[in-house]
């Protein structure tokens, strides 16, 4: 008998290599030498460097895109295309914001470890497999990697009971949705005898199911639409989308602020790429199939999110059900099915990444010790206390409301005009009118800020510098981003191409 | 001695697949639910074994050692975190776990 080995060109997973090897030196690194270290200083250092190697790797994998076009590497399991890469590199910049915010928290917390860091590398490491993966079996490891990652970070506040609870909630809920996607991976490799999103080229066998819907009639693709249900049931969990958002807010207003932020921002990059890959691309024959329930989902989430939002007094929570509103947004941009809505896609979720980085790191400094002071009373007359904590969170907070001069207007005019221009105009109109009942509770919160008196005896917030300039950049990004965003859209425009056989 | 039909296996999937989805539901021990999760994901892999029988490639059967080392860390990290909690409240019962809500 005959075995083919397959090239293993692991130069294609350059980054994800990295990141996980930092993770396990990392760990042992610590093992060994670590209490003789005293400020704890090398575990972020180590981290940054593990992801500024990868971004170097990244980087030079998107500039090599122009000579060598996109690539299906490993035996058809990752490509290489522009969509792969913008996604992995805005993933690493979340990643890296994401490290150093949080550092400041866990060190203010008592709960610095080396365990948090590795975690973040994995999570990332997923995150991006997340996007170049081509086989829906590379999908659910990925996802699992990211998953499992993240379940342990968000009950990483070990003495609160609520972390605890948010960890165990939002665990058994994604369990349980894995199991989904499982099962929606087994249905289509039922239908089309591989589990390829697109087909390994060469090999006359093996269709995937790009070339499997080119081939077949439509009769015969039930299944395969079954079980695309079935993958988007899983993925729009793991974006929160309604009606799979419940253990969202949970999740959010449990876990540690920082992790929360790096939950909005990097799970649902990844969890949209894998969506806008799978829809937008291998199954765009069978647009007419799925656009019916992205349209039933974008509507849900987009009013749900908005409407839920209004009646919360938590701020995490409030920002969780914005969070999902933001989901619904973006499926605008998937429903369209064009290169314009994918870059859109990636555009706003590129931006609504580091502003909810940026929004849940003030989240964070607010909360003080323990994170006692994330109820909306306790954001009364911030603006006596700390004005320039306060502008920032504004100025985040508008950003988030998709007011003019900031990145999120620029964000839902790209993903709302493909959409209209789709023909799916009606599903506009109830986005804006969502985005009116969402810039209802943004205000609530700068009512609050600006308008109340503090209360007597507040104990004062302490800023500390690397926070502070990494909120900057936040801060900075977004509002630059508002006023110029044509250089970002240059590079999502690029990122619309797709491997394609 | 006459071959049992794929199609039986896969009725067989499906009603393990669904005892598994009800059982996840209406249970309310967390470590029971996790069993009822588990029986779906094993639900699956007896779907994609005979998938594989049924398209006569190795590609279903390579998958389900996929699914069951990601099984196996899934009840090292769950497990964890159950136990983590239960030592708080000498509980496992998802009712009890209701600090946050709505």
């Amino acid at each position: 008998m005959q075995l083919d080995l397959p090239n293993v060109e692991l130069a294609a997973i350059a980054p994800e290599v990295v990141l996980s090897l930092t993770a396990l030196l990392l760990l042992v690194f610590d093992a060994l030498v670590g209490d003789r270290i005293k400020n704890g200083l090398h575990l972020p250092v180590l981290t940054s460097l593990g992801l500024i190697v990868a971004f170097g790797f990244a980087f030079t994998q998107w500039n090599d895109l122009d000579q060598t076009g996109p690539l299906m590497q490993l035996a058809g399991m990752v490509v290489l295309d522009g969509f792969a890469l913008f996604v992995k590199l805005s993933l690493l910049v979340f990643g890296f914001l994401s490290l150093w915010l949080s550092r400041e928290y866990l060190v203010r917390e008592k709960l610095e470890e080396p365990e948090y860091y590795a975690l973040t590398l994995f999570a990332v490491a997923g995150m991006m497999l997340m996007a170049t993966a081509s086989d829906l079996i590379v999908m659910f490891i990925a996802l699992e990697t990211f998953s499992l990652s993240l379940y342990v970070m968000v009950g990483f506040r070990r003495r609160s009971l609520i972390s605890q609870e948010a960890a165990m909630k939002y665990f058994l809920l994604g369990a349980f949705s894995s199991a989904f996607f499982l099962l929606g991976i087994a249905l289509v490799y039922g239908a089309v005898g591989s589990t390829n999103l697109y087909g390994v080229a060469g090999s006359g066998t093996e269709l995937g199911m790009a070339q499997f819907l080119a081939t077949t009639t439509p009769q015969g693709t039930g299944l395969l639409v079954l079980g695309a249900g079935l993958l988007i049931i899983g993925l729009g969990f793991k974006v929160a989308a309604v009606p799979f958002h419940m253990w969202t807010p949970d999740a959010y207003q449990g876990a540690p602020a920082p992790v929360t932020g790096f939950m909005a921002a990097g799970s649902k990059l990844a969890g949209f790429a894998a969506l806008l890959r799978l829809l937008d691309v291998s199954l765009f024959q069978l647009r007419g199939d799925w656009q019916p329930i992205v349209i039933g989902i974008a509507v849900l989430t987009m009013i749900v999110g908005a409407v839920m939002a209004v009646v919360q007094e938590d701020v995490k929570r409030i920002l969780a059900y914005s969070s999902i509103a933001h989901a619904g947004f973006v499926f605008t941009g998937i429903l369209a099915a064009s290169d314009r809505g994918v870059s859109g896609s990636l555009f706003y979720l590129a931006t609504y990444g580091v502003t909810v980085l940026g929004a849940f790191a003030l989240v964070a400094m607010l909360g003080g010790s323990e994170e006692r002071a994330v109820r909306l009373t306790d954001y009364k007359g911030l603006f006596y206390r700390r004005p320039m904590l306060a502008g920032a969170l504004s100025l985040l907070l508008l950003s988030l409301a998709g007011v003019p001069l900031t990145s999120g207007f620029i964000g839902k005019l790209v993903v709302f005009e493909p959409a209209i221009e789709a023909g799916f105009a009606w599903v506009v109109i109830v986005g804006m009118i969502a985005s009116a009942i969402a810039a209802f509770f943004y205000l609530r919160i700068m009512v609050v800020m600006y308008m109340q008196k503090p209360d007597e005896g507040v104990a004062a917030i302490a800023l500390r510098p690397v926070a502070g300039a990494v909120l900057a950049l936040s801060v900075v990004a977004t509002l630059a981003l508002g006023v110029m965003p044509t250089p970002l859209l240059d590079l999502a425009e690029k990122a619309t191409i797709f491997f394609s056989t | 001695m006459s071959e049992v039909p794929p199609g039986f296996y896969l009725a067989l999937a499906g009603l393990m697949f669904t005892i598994g989805a009800v059982g996840a539901l209406v249970r309310r021990n967390a470590i029971v639910i996790f069993m009822f999760v588990e029986l779906m994901l094993n639900a699956v892999n007896l779907a994609f074994v005979t998938f594989a029988r049924m398209r006569g490639n190795l590609d279903g059967q390579v998958l389900v050692f996929f699914v069951l080392v990601v099984a196996a860390a899934e009840v090292v990290v769950g497990l964890a975190i159950i136990v983590s909690i239960f030592r708080r409240r000498a509980s496992a019962d998802v009712d009890d776990v209701n600090l946050l809500k709505w």
